[in-house]
């Protein structure tokens, strides 16, 4: 991860926010402009979401803020005042791996790591935006565009989508 | 070096934004900030901040959503691309806006950016700001002393230079009426790759067909000069032609007088001219079909 210029500074222009992450509220003095990402990794932790491109671009810091899944390099951290963020940490539920995240590993869907975080995250938004509705394999590759895999070639991806879709539809009592 | 830490100021609401701008207008203007999705990579790649920011974000309430409206449709300025193209009236109305809402980013972008953030952000290879150049779109302009409307073909004045004075927020674009559902929206994005990409090239354009002549046309060039620009010379020369008449000289001898491409970093100006043509050559054959 290479530094930002926005991490730390001298000078605090102090804002207080607060942000629930993976269920847990906490009250932030924070400068209002540093990244979402710094704020999770470096004072809270968790370090499970990535620097990749720091543009906007790879998807690696991808988390969901308000249910849907964002760049959490391009957020400064006052604009998630109030907001419910879910990180890949708080993604489990009660303890055991959502059914995107067995597929991710019976697919083979992870090989060098960097991507998975994001790569995941955003997988599940669209898993449980699209349970029981039918999802075209051009349609998972133009959601999941924005996070760049340079090992995978993508294929088990795909595959770990479909599979816990249909796992999802069927769990909510819907037809494959 | 780390720079200081830009004050944010976060307004209680429109009311109070609009205050804020006025009484920091003369000495220490305030740069509003929306998505975000632009301001933050110019800071982490070393952009020298702004004094202060205005934080918009929080007033989606007041300042999005999507309506239809005697005079078309308005787009709130905080209307996410998400927030459009969810909308299914958007899409059937708008296709060609659609496509360039879906093209400016990946999902992440589209649940972060907005319209006004991509027009005021002023890149000349916007892909939402021509899409809606060549549809005629209009900003309403508020400041606490009121509204005014500016066509987004007049807005840009320079490179990433506006018509927005420094008491100034972008508060709606609306699309008129007559370019609801219009027939013959097209758009093409040349890029290195088919998602994720920067506009090499960019057409967006609106290519009406009456009786098998064009009798209705917009172009708008991306990416081709320092501002977005309207190709009125290209839309003379086309206007009331059939498409068998469309002649590779003469097209090409009129967008000479509307466009003198860039040569930059990411093409050379041969290659933008000759690409150009091609896709009005494109765009002609295509929506005459």
């Amino acid at each position: 991860m290479h530094p930002s210029p926005l991490d730390p500074s001298p000078e605090p222009a102090l804002a207080r926010v607060r942000l629930v992450v993976n269920g847990t509220g906490h009250d932030l003095s924070v400068q209002p402009m540093r990244r979402l990402l710094d704020v999770l990794r470096i004072d809270l932790g968790l370090t499970g979401s990535k620097e990749g491109c720091g543009e906007g671009e790879c998807g690696a810091c991808t988390v969901l803020v308000d249910g849907n899944p964002v760049n959490a390099c391009l957020i400064p951290v006052v604009q998630c005042d109030g907001a419910t963020i879910v990180t890949i940490e708080g993604l489990a539920e009660h303890g055991g791996m959502r059914a995107i995240q067995k597929a991710f590993i019976r697919c083979g869907g992870a090989q060098c790591g960097i991507c998975t975080p994001g790569m995941v995250v955003t997988a599940s938004w669209l898993v449980d935006s699209h349970v029981g509705k039918k999802l075209p394999e051009v349609a998972i590759r133009e959601h999941l565009a924005g996070n760049l895999c340079r090992c995978t070639g993508y294929g088990q991806i795909v595959d770990a989508v479909v599979q816990a879709l249909d796992e999802e539809t069927i769990a909510a009592g819907g037809a494959r | 070096m780390t720079p200081t830490a830009p004050l944010v100021i976060r307004p209680a609401n429109l009311a109070d934004a609009l205050a804020q701008l006025h009484s920091a207008a003369t000495d220490s203007p305030l740069r509003p900030m929306a998505g975000c999705t632009d301001v933050l990579v110019d800071l982490h790649f070393g952009k020298p901040a702004a004094p202060a920011y205005l934080d918009l974000w929080a007033l989606r309430s007041e300042l999005g959503g999507l309506r239809w409206t005697d005079a078309g449709l308005e787009i709130g300025a905080l209307c996410t691309y998400a927030d459009a193209v969810s909308n299914p009236r958007f899409r059937a109305e708008l296709p060609m806006l659609t496509q360039a809402s879906t093209l400016v980013g990946a999902t992440q972008i589209q649940f972060r950016g907005t319209y006004a953030g991509n027009i005021e952000n002023g890149s000349p290879a916007a892909d939402a700001a021509p899409a809606l150049m060549a549809l005629d779109a209009r900003l309403r302009l508020l400041s606490q002393s009121g509204a005014r409307e500016v066509a987004l073909s007049d807005y840009y004045t320079g490179y990433r230079q506006t018509q927005r004075r420094a008491d100034e927020i972008i508060g709606s674009v609306v699309v008129p009426g007559h370019r609801l559902d219009c027939q013959g929206q097209w758009m093409r994005k040349v890029g290195t790759r088919a998602f994720q990409a920067i506009t090499k090239v960019g057409l967006c354009g609106v290519f009406g067909w009456q009786q098998g002549r064009l009798h209705d046309v917009r172009v708008v060039a991306v990416s081709m000069a320092a501002v977005l620009k309207r190709c009125p010379a290209v839309e003379t020369y086309l206007c009331g032609k059939r498409a068998d008449e469309v002649d590779a000289a003469a097209l090409r001898a009129a967008q000479a007088v509307d466009l003198r491409p860039i040569d930059d970093v990411r093409s050379t100006a041969d290659y933008r001219a000759e690409v150009f043509a091609r896709l009005v050559e494109q765009a002609v054959r295509e929506t005459a079909a």
